[in-house]
C-alpha cells in the first residue's frame, strides 16, 4: 500500500489520498470542520442528513438511490464526529473499486460529481432547503440523542464527558443537545449551511485504486462553486487542564447494576512526544484483556462485570468505565486508583509490558486491513503538522520503555467521577 | 490441489478434498496481515431428527449446546488458548450450521492446528454439561425478553407448518434439561465428522501448508453420512398469515414475509437467491419507488430493511423495521408486487441487478463472509466465487414471474410486537 499523499485543491480544502489494489471498495469522505459549539452541534448534526435525502438533479430518495445504483450500488452516508474540539460534519461513502467493474467505465468522477452536488447543489425549495426535509430529519436527530439513554453504558460516558468538561466545549456531543436540536428550523438551518459553505475547512479522503491526481481532478470539478470565504479558525483544543479537586456526580434511575465512570486528565496528546507511551500505559492499566483492571479489578477480585480504560487522543483523556454491582462503587473506585498507582510505581512485569505492546502492534497492523479502520487513522491527523502513517506509530511503540510507561503514568490526575446507580440515598451511603 | 482463478471480481481459490472427505479452500490475499480461518459443520438448529444406524430425535437446542461445550478440552480451554497466542477465535450456531472460527496477524499455523483439534475432539463430563445448563438457562431468559428475537421466532411458527426451522435454535428451558453428555456425544459422532464439514482459510497464507496440516491433525477416516430429515414437504401458503405479541418496545415493530419455494441444489440454487434477492430489492429496497413513498408517508423508517432467506426445504422474502401501522405496509407490498408481476421497468432493473452485484463484490472485503459464503455453497453443491456469472442469467421476465409466484396474501406471515398496553 502507498503511503498517503495530501494536498491542498483550494484554499481551506485539502486531500488525502492512498492509491492500493488491496480491497473491492474505493473509501471516500468528505468533512468540514468546525468549532465545537453548543449553539450549533446540532445543526451540524443535523446538516448531512437533510442533505443527503435529495439533490437538485436527484431530488428523492428513489432518485439518489437510482444514481448509486448506477454506480454498481455505491454507498453514501452522513457523518458527524469530534476531534478533540472541533466537530466533523458531512459523509462517508463506499463505492466499488474502479478495478472490478463490468463495462471498464470508471465510477470515481461520478462518485465526486455525487458527492459536490449533495453538499453543494441541495434539493431547494423557493431557493432554500426543503422543510419536509429539515423537519423529518430533526424529528430523526431527536430520537437518536433520546436514544443515547438506553445504553447505560455508552450513556453514562456521555454524562461523564458532559460533566468533567462543562466548562470547555468538549463537554458537548457530537449530535449537540435536545433542547438545541428542538430550535431547528429551515430559516436558521440553511442561513447557517451557507455559512459554514463559506467558512469551514474542508477535508476529503480517498483510498482505492485511482490515482491521486485523478482524484485531485476529480473533486476539483465536483467542488467547483463551493464558496469560499475567510476560512473559520479551528480552535486547538484545550489539553493541559490541572483540576482542582476531584467532582463526584451521581445520577439515578431505574438499574439493576451500576455504572461506575471515571475520568483522568492524561496531559499528553495526539501531537506529542509522549503519545506512544501514554497508548502503552493506557494498556497496561486498562486496555485490554491482559491489563491491570480486567485481570485484577474484574477477574480476581469480581468487583465488576467489566472494567475498561480509553483514551481520548485529542483531548488528552482517560476514561475508565466499569459495570458493578450496587453495593460495590467505593471499593471498585479504591481498587482502580490503587491499580493506577501500581503502574506509576513501576509495578508491572516485563510480560505485561511486551504483552501491551503486542496488542497495540497488533492493532496498528490490523487497521491497515480495513478500510474504514485506515480512514479513522488518518482521519485523526488531518490536525496535526505531520501525518503519521500506521508502521510509523508502530515503529514508534516498540521503542517505548518501561519508564516512559511509568512517567506517562505519573502524568495522569484524576478529574471527575461519575456514578449511575439506583438510589441516590443508597450511594451517598456507600461514600 | 486444485487452484481457480475466478478474474471478474479478482479472486483466487485453492481447492483440496482429503482421503476423509473434508473439502479445504484457501483463499490468498496478498498484502494483507490478518488471518482468517473457518471450521463449520453442516449441522445447526434444524437438525434435531436424523438417521446414523438408527434414528435419532433430539431435543431442540442440541446443536447450540454442542458448540458451548466443544472449547472444553481436557487440558484447559481452547478458546483461553486461542486468545493467548494472539487469535480473536469465536463460534456461532445458525438453523443450518455451526461455524468455530479465528483471526489473528501471527502464529497462524499453530492457532489452526488449535481449531482443528478441539473441533474434532469431544470431551463431555456429567459436571460440565450440567453446569452450562444454568448458563444457557440464563441465555434463553434473555433472548425471550428480546423483542426482534420473539418476533422472527413467531414469524417461522406462522410461516411453516412443521419444519424443523419453526423450533428454536438456542431451545427451551425444558428442552435442554435433556440434554446430557451421551447425547452430545452422539449428535458430534453424527456431524462432527470431516465428510459433514469444510474448512475455508482467507488470507496471506501458504495453501500447501494449509492442506497438509489438516491432514495431519485431522483423522483419516471416512465416515457415512448422518440423513437429515427435515419432515414432510411444506404447503405453498403460510401457516399463518398473522401473529402478533407485546412487548417492552416504543413504537410497533414488523417482519412481513413471504415463503418461497425451496430453492434448488447447485448452482440454479445459488442463481434463484441472487433472483430473490434482486426481487426483494426491486420491490421495496431503498431505492425503489414505494420505499420512498412509504418513508414520506411516515409507515416505515430507516430502520427498515429487506432481506431473503435460504435453507434446506425453505426458503423466504423479509421485510421489516418499525411502523405505525404494518398492515397497511403488506397491503401496499402485495400491490407493488402485483404491478411488478405484470411489468418491470427494463432499465430499473439493469440498475438494481448491478447494485446488487456491486454490493455482493464489496463484501468479498470481509474474510468472515467470504469463508462462510464458501461453506454454505459448499453445502448446497455450489462454489461461492461463481455468483459473478449468475447475474447474466437473470432477466426481468424471472422476476415477475418470481413475484408473481411468492408475493401473494396467501403465502404471507406478518409478525408484530406492539407496544405494551397498546
Amino acid at each position: 500500500m502507498n503511503t498517503p499523499i495530501r494536498m491542498q485543491l483550494m484554499p481551506g480544502v485539502w486531500l488525502t489520498a492512498i492509491q492500493t489494489r488491496k480491497f473491492k471498495s474505493s473509501f471516500w469522505s468528505l468533512q468540514l470542520l468546525t468549532p465545537l459549539e453548543k449553539k450549533t452541534a446540532s445543526m451540524a448534526a443535523v446538516l448531512p442528513r437533510v442533505l443527503r435525502r435529495g439533490t437538485a438533479a436527484c431530488p428523492d430518495q428513489e432518485q439518489l438511490g437510482a444514481a448509486l445504483d448506477d454506480l454498481y450500488g455505491g454507498v453514501i452516508e452522513p457523518a458527524v464526529s469530534k476531534l478533540g474540539e472541533v466537530q466533523m460534519t458531512g459523509f462517508m461513502a463506499t463505492f466499488l473499486d474502479d478495478s472490478l467493474t463490468l463495462d471498464g467505465r470508471p465510477i470515481y468522477p461520478r462518485a465526486a460529481e455525487l458527492m459536490g452536488d449533495l453538499l453543494l447543489r441541495p434539493a431547494t425549495k423557493n431557493g432554500r432547503l426543503r422543510s419536509d426535509y429539515v423537519l423529518s430529519e430533526r424529528q430523526n436527530l431527536l430520537s437518536d440523542i433520546k436514544s443515547l439513554f438506553n445504553d447505560k453504558r455508552t450513556y453514562s460516558a456521555v454524562r461523564l464527558t458532559q460533566e468533567m468538561c462543562r466548562k470547555e466545549a468538549y463537554g458537548v456531543h457530537r449530535l449537540g443537545t435536545q433542547d438545541e436540536a428542538e430550535k431547528i428550523t429551515v430559516t436558521r438551518l440553511d442561513k447557517y449551511y451557507r455559512q459554514l459553505l463559506r467558512e469551514s475547512r474542508v477535508e476529503l479522503y480517498y483510498c482505492g485504486s485511482a490515482k491521486p491526481e485523478q482524484i485531485r481532478q476529480a473533486w476539483v470539478e465536483a467542488l467547483m462553486g463551493l464558496p469560499r470565504g475567510q476560512e473559520r479558525e479551528l480552535p486547538e483544543t484545550v489539553t493541559r487542564i490541572q483540576p482542582e479537586e476531584v467532582r463526584l456526580v451521581c445520577d439515578q434511575m431505574t438499574v439493576t447494576q451500576a455504572k461506575l465512570a471515571m475520568g483522568f486528565r492524561a496531559g499528553t496528546c495526539i501531537q506529542d512526544g509522549d503519545y506512544p507511551a501514554l497508548l502503552m500505559m493506557n494498556a497496561v492499566f486498562g486496555g485490554g484483556p491482559n491489563s491491570k483492571l480486567f485481570l485484577n479489578v474484574r477477574e480476581k477480585l469480581s468487583l465488576c462485570y467489566y472494567a475498561a480504560s480509553g483514551v481520548d487522543k485529542h483531548k488528552s483523556l482517560i476514561l475508565v468505565q466499569s459495570g458493578i454491582d450496587l453495593d460495590k462503587t467505593e471499593e471498585t473506585q479504591q481498587e482502580i486508583l490503587r491499580q493506577l498507582q501500581a503502574v506509576r510505581d513501576g509495578e508491572f512485569t516485563d510480560e505485561d509490558l511486551e504483552g501491551a505492546r503486542r496488542l497495540m502492534l497488533n492493532q496498528l497492523t490490523s487497521c491497515q486491513d480495513s478500510q474504514g479502520a485506515l480512514a479513522a487513522f488518518y482521519q485523526d491527523y488531518v490536525l496535526s503538522e505531520h501525518m503519521l502513517s500506521p508502521e510509523e506509530l508502530a515503529r514508534q511503540v516498540r521503542e517505548v520503555k518501561r519508564e516512559d510507561v511509568i512517567s506517562s503514568a505519573q502524568k495522569v490526575v484524576l478529574d471527575t467521577v461519575y456514578l449511575l446507580t439506583a438510589s441516590l440515598a443508597e450511594a451517598k451511603q456507600e461514600n | 490441489m486444485e487452484l481457480r482463478k475466478f478474474n471478474t471480481i479478482g479472486e483466487n481459490c485453492y481447492f483440496e478434498q482429503l482421503q476423509n472427505g473434508l473439502p479445504v479452500f484457501v483463499v490468498p490475499k496478498p498484502g494483507y496481515s490478518k488471518a482468517f480461518a473457518a471450521f463449520v459443520t453442516s449441522y445447526g438448529g434444524m437438525h434435531q431428527r436424523f438417521t446414523t444406524d438408527c434414528f435419532h430425535d433430539t431435543p431442540a437446542g442440541i446443536a447450540h449446546y454442542l458448540e458451548h461445550k466443544m472449547f472444553d478440552m481436557k487440558w484447559g480451554n481452547a478458546l483461553q488458548a486461542l486468545s493467548s497466542a494472539g487469535a480473536s477465535p469465536n463460534a456461532f450456531t445458525a438453523s443450518d450450521i455451526t461455524a468455530y472460527y479465528f483471526t489473528c496477524t501471527e502464529h497462524f499455523t499453530e492457532n489452526l492446528r488449535t481449531l482443528l483439534q478441539f473441533v474434532s475432539t469431544p470431551y463431555f463430563t456429567p459436571e460440565s454439561v450440567q453446569k452450562e445448563q444454568g448458563i444457557i438457562g440464563q441465555e434463553i431468559g434473555m433472548v425471550e425478553d428480546n423483542p426482534d428475537w420473539c418476533m422472527y421466532q413467531n414469524l417461522l411458527q406462522g410461516l411453516y407448518c412443521h419444519h424443523p426451522l419453526r423450533n428454536s435454535i438456542i431451545g427451551t428451558k425444558d428442552s435442554i434439561a435433556q440434554i446430557d453428555a451421551d447425547t452430545l456425544y452422539a449428535c458430534h459422532k453424527a456431524f462432527y465428522h470431516p465428510g459433514n464439514m469444510v474448512l475455508c482459510v482467507a488470507g496471506d497464507v501458504d495453501p500447501r501448508q494449509v492442506i497438509s496440516l489438516a491432514r495431519m491433525t485431522l483423522t483419516q477416516d471416512k465416515q457415512a453420512v448422518a440423513q437429515k430429515d427435515y419432515g414432510e414437504p411444506e404447503p405453498a401458503q403460510s401457516n399463518r398469515q398473522e401473529i402478533s405479541c407485546q412487548m417492552e418496545v416504543s413504537a410497533p415493530n414488523f417482519i412481513l414475509a413471504f415463503k418461497a419455494k425451496p430453492f434448488s441444489a447447485g448452482k440454479e440454487g445459488l442463481r434463484q437467491s441472487i433472483l430473490a434477492d434482486t426481487a426483494a430489492e426491486l420491490l421495496c429496497g431503498r431505492s425503489s419507488p414505494l420505499y420512498t413513498r412509504l418513508y414520506q408517508e411516515g409507515l416505515i423508517n430507516k430502520s427498515f430493511s429487506v432481506g431473503t432467506s435460504d435453507y434446506p426445504q425453505a426458503a423466504f422474502l423479509d421485510f421489516g423495521g418499525e411502523s405505525s401501522d404494518p398492515g397497511k405496509v403488506r397491503q401496499a407490498i402485495l400491490d407493488e408486487a402485483e404491478r411488478l408481476a405484470l411489468k418491470i421497468d427494463e432499465e430499473r432493473f439493469r440498475r438494481t441487478l448491478r447494485a446488487e452485484y456491486g454490493a455482493q463484490v464489496r463484501n468479498l472485503n470481509s474474510f468472515d463472509d467470504i469463508c462462510i459464503q464458501l461453506a454454505r455453497g459448499w453445502f448446497k453443491g455450489y462454489h461461492y466465487f461463481d455468483f459473478a456469472e449468475c447475474y447474466e442469467s437473470i432477466t426481468a421476465k424471472d422476476v415477475s414471474d418470481f413475484l408473481a409466484q411468492t408475493v401473494r396474501q396467501e403465502t404471507s406471515c406478518l409478525s408484530v410486537v406492539y407496544p405494551k398496553g397498546a
